[in-house]
């Protein structure tokens, strides 16, 4: 896959240009049903605890963190596939969370989604073409016309317009989610979430995933909430990355600062735990092996929610909460020792 | 922390002088179908890890690479037909009896699989488990010393509070802990070789790093020889002195680590390393491997990858190269010399069908 030479410290957030998507203090609170074992109140889990940040036009934003972070939980709460218990989220400055169920749909064409597990995520007994014309004959255009779209889409995702009638069993796992790419674009949106989407492909499949997500990118101008677990891909892909733990960003900057120079202990942890395919790099590495494991979201730990694992913690943590704000690192860090 | 170990090179090859070594696997086929249908999932494959070694098994779904590590403790599904030998420090194990298989398990060999929650009993606490898996090779000992014993090994995988943990189901456990104590009865008998099937690809990338950490304890401390079966060449590169690469039901490439990674000697080694993002190489392309694994049933003569390859050369059509020596690697590629003095930067030529991926 050919990558033009886009300059790759590019975009930091356009100075006066004016956001995309804004969200602000997205909180998401599920309640937990005790089965069985003693009621205690109204326990919930925090799954995210007052998150905002801005998306501007045509870049790749990246939310990283490791499982029930709420990097996936943020992403559906913007699209309203989980009602958020509380908090804004903006497109064009147009709220999203208020909206009635017709306005919504009509303000969805323009942020859609590409899920993680392309087996689940395609209805087995419809033909490719149904599918990915669905969104079009949704928001109103006629299925005729929806239909005609479908091979011009298939061919921006590199997929053979014949193969239009099959059935989603008869491709191959990237080629499935090429299918669910073709959908999501299919109506043009500005802002497409994707929610791991290369997580459950091989490599060899993945890096023509990431290769056709980045031409398209580069070519359609659209803005990716890039959801990620694999700091990697997210290193390849992300001019702007979003460290999330435990249902709060830790950090937030430019991809290739943010990576260079973490202010965060949590993001200097994970990355030095990310693999690299070099046992020459792996040797020399000085590794920051963690304690512990992330504590439960229905009892966050107070202050700081990473203090329990963190090398730094000092008395500050458990009271006070840090702020996530720029503390000299250049870019926002929510750390009391940054 | 690094990897490195004083002298842990376990260099391919025959097994260290004095006794045999603890593996060694000679032409290995694994077959799904009938003999008019075969459907094979391993092709004749050879391995040998010795005492102390640890060896990378790497390849991507469907490549055979944990069906050939299954068949070392039989636990293939009955409708697999195996052949080849598999011997455990000299002693065959391929045909034999459950009652012999009952001992050679856990005491020779110790398994951990990827998914510690499947492979974990649910109504047994953990301690239980352990200790089962204690008194199965002593069933003389007592209940009592079993568990003291079983809090021992959950203390050695480095289980906070082992004893109160020792009396927690597998639910009340967090996946980084599960496959804790996953170690703890794969090592409770002192096997003297461990195999790690994808240990830690349903955990998180930090609970990952002590998993591997625990691991290259392990070996130090005890001496044994370990074989992890990943399809992450970074899990790999980190932990193996050295790597096995399969592709289509082969091994492909059987080198020392570094060796592997420097200078790899066949095409689909250096397509997987050419598609594997790298957190400390942002910036160089990535290049699918185009086309899609072979369906091995409908293999017929030639190289398997030669369809996806960007050096094929019409020889590759008739000629199914066999594992040979290349340098300090062996790789089962007509042209392994000259693939393995090209430059690493070097991509391979586009070999693209357009979507096959």
């Amino acid at each position: 896959m050919s990558s033009p030479a886009t300059s790759e410290a590019s975009a930091p957030p356009p100075g006066g240009a004016e956001p995309l998507l804004s969200v602000r203090d997205l909180v998401k609170e599920f309640p937990v049903r005790h089965s069985g074992g003693p009621i205690r109140g109204r326990d919930v889990v925090h799954a995210v605890s007052g998150v905002s940040f801005d998306l501007y036009a045509g870049e790749v934003l990246s939310l990283v963190g490791e499982s029930g972070c709420g990097k996936s939980t943020t992403g559906r709460c913007i699209l309203r596939l989980v009602e958020p218990t509380s908090g804004e989220v903006t497109f064009r400055g147009e709220d999203l969370l208020h909206k009635r169920p017709g306005e919504l749909r009509a303000l969805r064409r323009h942020l859609q989604i590409v899920f993680q597990d392309p087996y689940s995520s395609l209805h087995p007994r419809r033909r490719v073409r149904d599918i990915i014309a669905e969104p079009m004959i949704v928001q109103g255009m006629s299925n005729r016309a929806a239909l005609a779209e479908v091979p011009r889409l298939m061919e921006t995702v590199h997929l053979d317009p014949a193969r239009a009638g099959r059935y989603p069993h008869e491709f191959s796992g990237g080629q499935r989610q090429r299918i669910g790419i073709a959908r999501a674009l299919s109506l043009s949106p500005e802002i497409l979430v994707l929610d791991e989407p290369v997580s459950a492909l091989d490599v060899s499949v993945q890096a023509g995933i990431l290769g056709l997500l980045e031409d398209l990118q580069q070519r359609l101008q659209i803005a990716y909430l890039f959801i990620s677990h694999n700091l990697s891909v997210v290193r390849h892909l992300a001019d702007r990355v979003a460290v999330m733990y435990l249902g709060k960003i830790v950090e937030i900057g430019p991809a290739l600062e943010t990576f260079a120079d973490p202010g965060h202990p949590y993001t200097q942890a994970l990355l030095s735990a990310a693999p690299i395919p070099d046992p020459v790099v792996e040797r020399g590495r000085e590794r920051i092996v963690l304690g512990g494991e992330v504590p439960s979201a229905i009892e966050p730990p107070s202050g700081c929610r990473f203090r329990t694992r963190c090398w730094k913690a000092a008395e500050i943590c458990a009271t006070e909460e840090p702020a996530l704000i720029d503390r000299g690192n250049g870019h926002p860090v929510a750390c009391h020792f940054a | 922390m690094t990897g490195g170990r004083p002298g842990g090179g376990g260099v391919a090859g025959p097994a260290a002088a004095g006794g045999a070594p603890l593996l060694a696997i000679r032409d290995l086929a694994i077959d799904f179908g009938t003999p008019e249908e075969p459907q094979p999932a391993v092709r004749g494959i050879d391995l040998t890890v010795t005492q102390g070694s640890t060896l990378g098994i790497v390849g991507e779904s469907g490549s055979g690479k944990s069906m050939s590590m299954l068949s070392v403790v039989s636990l293939l599904p009955d409708t697999a037909r195996v052949s080849g030998s598999v011997q455990l420090a000299g002693r065959e194990v391929l045909g034999l009896g459950p009652r012999e298989l009952r001992k050679i398990r856990g005491s020779q060999v110790g398994m951990i699989f990827q998914d510690p929650m499947t492979s974990l009993n649910p109504v047994f606490t953990v301690g239980d488990q352990v200790g089962e898996a204690i008194r199965t090779h002593e069933p003389g000992m007592s209940r009592r010393k079993a568990r003291a014993r079983a809090i021992e090994l959950l203390a050695d995988v480095t289980i906070p509070r082992p004893a109160e943990r020792a009396r927690s189901y597998p639910f009340e456990l967090s996946g980084g802990m599960r496959q804790r104590v996953m170690i703890a009865i794969a090592i409770a008998n002192n096997p003297a070789l461990l195999i790690a099937d994808e240990p830690t690809t349903a955990l998180d990338v930090t609970i990952q790093a002590q998993i591997l950490e625990l691991l290259k304890r392990l070996v130090d401390e005890r001496n044994v020889g370990l074989i992890v079966i990943s399809h992450d060449l970074g899990v790999v590169a980190g932990v193996v002195d050295r790597v096995a690469v399969m592709y289509g039901g082969r091994i492909v490439e059987d080198a020392p680590v570094d060796e592997l990674f420097a200078a790899p000697r066949h095409p689909y080694t250096r397509a997987l390393l050419g598609c594997t993002p790298r957190l400390d190489r942002p910036n160089a392309s990535l290049t699918p491997i185009p086309g899609t694994p072979p369906v091995l049933s409908a293999l017929h003569g030639g190289c398997s990858f030669r369809a996806r390859c960007g050096y094929r050369q019409p020889r590759c059509e008739d000629e199914d190269p066999a594992l040979q020596p290349a340098g300090r690697s062996q790789a089962a590629c007509l042209f392994a010399d000259e693939i393995g003095a090209l430059p690493l930067s070097t991509a391979a030529p586009a070999a693209t069908e357009e979507a096959a991926s």
